[in-house]
């Protein structure tokens, strides 16, 4: 039995948006908890589609999550709705849950259809998220550099060969 | 996969302990993870990151407001 009872903001969010329908997919450091890793990250990154009809149920999943754009004048307007969405690519939320980044695209790789293609289904608290795949997860890494990104690497890395040693 | 040997007090270096790889990344941690389920280890990990996040904003206040 797992002394882990207490939900995560990763599994709050997911609900909400899985309620809604909207096709997104697990990246960044919480991609890097799903796998293992041990590195500290204080915030949800989701790919998400950017199709029309994925963009009217995230706004709609959003508006559930009543989000606030982060760091943004508190009287600067801001509607959640598929057409605001549709403007910007990658949003920054603060949420009663925590910070939520939502990202449309991730260099070198892509969008929501490139990242989908090698992404595993993992069961998160009873929901079946998407996540992306730990080699694409390895090249974005490789790809942006900033000194977190080094230290994620060597986590990533390391799981790789673990998983390696485990498929022997 | 490269592994340190326990430090002994013939061992010179301060980082030589534990199970580490090459990067210093402490495996004993990821296998520990590796243990658990997906759903444990993203609570385990959210967990843990919000005791570090308050260690730190209380590092950071006055030290008289501390208490």
């Amino acid at each position: 039995m797992s002394e882990e009872t207490q939900r995560s903001a990763l599994e709050l969010i997911s609900e909400i948006l899985l309620s809604e329908g909207v096709e997104f997919i697990v990246v960044g450091g919480q991609a890097e908890w799903l796998f293992g890793s041990a590195r500290p990250t204080f915030d949800v990154d989701l790919c998400y589609r950017r199709t029309r009809e994925n963009l009217r149920r995230l706004a709609s999943a959003l508006r559930k999550l009543k989000p606030s754009l982060r760091n943004a004048p508190p009287d600067l307007p801001f509607q959640i709705d598929e057409q605001s969405l549709a403007l910007g690519c990658n949003f920054t939320f603060d949420t009663p849950f925590g910070d939520l980044d939502l990202l449309g695209f991730l260099e070198p790789i892509g969008d929501f259809e490139a990242i989908s293609a090698g992404a595993e289904s993992m069961d998160l608290g009873g929901l079946s998220v998407k996540v992306i795949n730990l080699d694409d997860l390895i090249r974005i890494k490789e790809y942006i550099r900033r000194p977190k990104d080094q230290e994620s690497l060597f986590q990533l890395r390391a799981i790789k060969k673990i998983r390696a040693e485990h498929s022997d | 996969m490269a592994k340190t040997p326990n430090k002994s007090p013939a061992s010179n270096s301060p980082t030589d302990y534990g199970e580490q790889d090459e990067n210093g990344v402490d495996l004993s941690l990821i296998r520990r993870n590796l243990r658990l389920s997906p759903t444990e280890r993203v609570r385990r990990a959210e967990r843990e990151s919000k005791g570090l996040l308050h260690l730190r904003k209380y590092v950071r206040r006055d030290p008289e407001k501390r208490s």
